[in-house]
């Protein structure tokens, strides 16, 4: 049960609720933080989208995933504790991160091309009550099955739901037009600013996570968010069509706008589903000491699939390190004890991706 | 622009509106509504005509200025690129001109004064210049010739004065110029002809004289620019003991001018009807003087389309007297102007501005009125010095009504409730507000629809 039932998730990506690593009668806490995206580096994506720039081909993502936890193992494996989450997903089209990387930096347009404008976000931020309980099956002295259920009460004080899809064409190296129609739920407006009464959101959801271990074979497999819903009471949305009649240009010739908006805001019940979550991973214990495994996560249709070696070199002390592929992210992670933590990142210098995760345990 | 240039410039004249293709995408209010009387439109028609009207004014800027969805150009944009392909197609080489003038002037008055009658100036390459003077009426007659055959001549007439001429005790000298002259594209041959006129007119008045410029123009192939009347007042103290002027000035009074260029013409009457005397400012330059009222009436046509723009403008310049540098102009300013579009109604715009209001001295205010169909535009508006503060207030001859209050260059946002900041009425029915969408002005209906004003 070295893999399995003491340690932390070991891709270090999204972040899950995963109670399976504390023991009866312990406090827990655990925070765990992901940023990454795929055209430019974490701290670009926040400035100006300078330095380098590796689009994906198809659709680009960008994603931010949180969460915190502390809470209590009572007897018989039941957990009580609380939780902040913090979730934001987003998907652009390439041409849309192209046109935005090419404007943001006055670089020339390409004459006559027609770019697909396409951007998806979603996100919440919640705290909230969690309720789990794990059952512990042994099934012959060589396995175990280990499942474990529980339900938060979420109640949310922020999110986004919003869809943008329109067209740019360029006309000269430094001068295109655009149309393009938004629908967006919110309580902050990105698109442009606006002051919105405050929307609050009551919701639920669910976690389950199964733990099977086969001699030096083990596996893991959470699913967050199984169904999840937060009901938000008269939340802001916006019907927005914009297009590009109001321009202007600077002194290099650049075109600027002030786009010409029209539309329709108002307020709305609104059921925000919460996507769903996975985790799979599969152990093996190769040589004494040393484990492989294997897995992926999963949300909003997007897989991040990952591998990881591990080294226990004595009894509650582990040595990790994983490579996430989809955003080439590299973790190394300790566990001593009580307290484990890993630091993620696509590389040193300027990276597109970076995390960690910090948690401990203390029995009473 | 600044967010208060551009609304000023939306209130002031719709033709400046930045245009939008896109329409309001009002959700429809249900018509029961607001409805008082059986006449009285509902909150959701009164929404609607109000929708209407910025799509109107958008739809006719649109044809104006600026881009619309599908890139077309408007009007003014189209003329604009049309303006700038034809000078470049039309140019006018003056420097040649103004050397082949002086050219023949100068030999022209050198003969004159020695009573030359002919000379004829080997050129290079078979080519010649022969002029022919008569004393007696001052009359030169000039021909460049290509192996002895006359390309280019004309006449010039020059007044009976020189640098000896005593300033004092002519009264009348008249010159006169008329012909074709050659544009010297490289050394070996003629090019292209210019034709020039001029007709100059010197009379002697009690203080000075009156320079009268007529019939002035200079053409090259499908370019023409020239002056059918120009007035100016020479006004200068003669000191006879030494036979020289001891200080004096000069005051343009009026300059009609014409160009043609490809499919374009414009004509203008420039006048200055009064002047005034500011040292600080010119420090000793033509005795001070500054116009301080002035006018223009001119229009500009396609001879092509059709379309035309005219106007009058009347400029009032205030303290032009007293004006330091660096310093405010203070200027009262009228505009009348029409804006003919090929298949498109007849635009109308009166504009004024002034400085100084009765009440806040402080405060400049300016009216416009904008129309073409049935409808009439008007708006009223007073700002402070800075043009920072004020208020501007556009009614339709429908009903229609934006009051708009500006306080530290930013528009105050209204609320619909309290009827307080910048609101759209209708009929006196508080129907949006203007709010501002991170740096876009957008008039919010109380329906939730929206839309943004540039």
């Amino acid at each position: 049960m070295v893999l399995l039932g003491s340690t932390p998730l070991c891709a270090d990506v999204l972040s899950f609720f995963n109670p399976d690593y504390s023991q009866n009668k312990s406090y827990a806490t655990s925070f765990q933080t992901f940023i990454a995206n795929d055209p430019v580096s974490v701290e670009a994506l926040f400035n100006d989208w300078e330095g380098d720039f590796h689009p994906k081909d198809g659709t680009n993502l960008a994603l931010e995933s949180s969460r915190f936890d502390i809470g209590a193992v009572l007897k018989n494996n039941l957990y009580i504790g609380y939780t902040y989450r913090h979730d934001v997903f987003i998907s652009a089209s390439h041409d849309l991160t192209v046109l935005n990387k090419l404007i943001k930096n006055k670089l020339d347009l390409p004459i006559d091309k027609n770019f697909d404008l396409s951007l998806d976000i979603e996100g919440f931020e919640a705290q909230g009550i969690v309720l789990a309980k794990e059952f512990t099956f042994t099934l012959n002295e060589e396995s175990s099955l280990s499942v474990s259920l529980s339900t938060s009460f979420l109640y949310a004080s922020n999110m986004q739901d919003g869809t943008l899809s329109g067209v740019a064409s360029v006309s000269s190296k430094k001068d295109y037009d655009f149309y393009a129609t938004s629908k967006y739920f919110y309580t902050h407006n990105y698109l442009y600013d606006l002051s919105v009464d405050r929307s609050y959101g009551l919701g639920f959801t669910t976690h389950m996570t199964l733990a099977y271990q086969y001699n030096d074979f083990s596996m893991l497999f959470i699913a967050n968010d199984i169904f999840g819903r937060i009901y938000w009471d008269n939340l802001p949305y916006s019907y927005v069509e914009m297009s590009s009649a109001n321009k202007y240009y600077d002194k290099d010739g650049y075109v600027h706008y002030n786009p010409t908006i029209w539309g329709y805001e108002t307020q709305e019940n609104f059921v925000q589903e919460l996507p769903l979550k996975l985790h799979v991973q599969a152990s093996y214990i190769i040589v004494d000491k040393y484990a492989i495994s294997a897995g992926m996560q999963y949300m909003y249709e997007t897989s991040l699939p990952f591998a990881e070696l591990s080294y226990m070199p004595d009894d509650g002390e582990l040595y990790y390190m994983s490579y996430e592929s989809r955003f080439g992210s590299t973790t190394l992670g300790m566990q001593y004890h009580n307290i484990s933590v890993s630091l993620s990142a696509d590389k040193i210098i300027a990276p597109s991706s970076v995390g960690t995760q910090v948690s401990a345990f203390l029995n009473f | 622009m600044t967010k208060l240039t551009k609304l000023i410039v939306i209130g002031t004249s719709s033709l400046l509106l930045n245009a939008c293709g896109g329409g309001s995408a009002s959700t429809s209010i249900e018509n029961t509504t607001g409805t008082t009387s059986g006449t009285e439109l509902t909150v959701g028609a009164k929404i609607t005509k109000a929708e209407n009207i910025l799509q109107e004014l958008r739809t006719q800027a649109l044809s104006v200025i600026n881009y619309n969805d599908s890139g077309t150009a408007g009007y003014l944009d189209t003329e604009a690129l049309n303006i700038n392909t034809a000078l470049e197609d039309c140019s006018l080489n003056t420097e040649n001109t103004a050397e082949t003038l002086a050219t023949l002037i100068d030999n022209s008055g050198s003969m004159l004064d020695n009573n030359t009658s002919s000379t004829q100036d080997d050129l290079g390459d078979n080519k010649s210049l022969k002029i022919k003077c008569d004393t007696t009426t001052r009359t030169c007659t000039y021909s460049y010739t290509k192996e002895d055959v006359s390309m280019y001549s004309g006449t010039i007439v020059l007044p009976d004065i020189n640098d000896e001429t005593n300033p004092g005790n002519f009264t009348s000298v008249q010159g006169q110029f008329n012909g074709t002259i050659p544009v010297f594209n490289d050394d070996s041959t003629y090019g292209t002809a210019q034709m020039f006129d001029l007709d100059l007119t010197v009379t002697k008045t009690e203080a000075g004289a009156n320079i009268e410029v007529s019939n002035v123009s200079l053409a090259e192939n499908t370019a023409l620019v020239g002056i059918s009347a120009m007035s100016i007042t020479a006004v200068y103290d003669y000191d006879s003991t030494i036979d020289d002027i001891t200080s004096g000035y000069i005051k343009l009074n009026s300059v009609t001018f014409n160009g043609q260029c490809g499919n374009y013409s414009a004509i203008g009457t420039l006048k200055t009807t009064d002047y005034v005397e500011n040292e600080t400012l010119l420090q000793g330059e033509n005795k001070n003087l500054l116009p301080s009222k002035l006018s223009f009436n001119g229009s500009l046509t396609n001879t092509s389309t059709k379309g035309k723009i005219s106007g009058l403008v009347n400029i009032d310049w205030k303290n032009a007297a007293t004006m330091v540098e660096n310093g405010d102009p203070e200027v009262d300013i009228s505009v009348d102007g029409i804006l003919a579009m090929p298949e498109r109604p007849e635009m109308t715009l009166e504009l004024t501005y002034n400085n100084a209001v009765a009440t806040e001295a402080t405060y400049h205010n300016f009216t416009a009125s904008y129309s073409y169909d049935a409808l009439v535009i008007d708006t009223v508006g007073m700002l402070d010095k800075e043009g920072v503060n004020g208020h501007i207030t556009i009614t339709t001859n429908n009903g229609v009504e934006f009051k708009i209050i500006i306080s530290g260059e930013d528009i105050v946002e209204g609320n619909a409730e309290t009827g307080t900041g910048s609101i759209v009425t209708v009929d006196g029915t508080i129907i949006g507000t203007l709010e501002y969408r991170s740096e876009i002005v957008v008039v919010k209906y109380i329906d939730g629809s929206f839309e943004s004003i540039p």
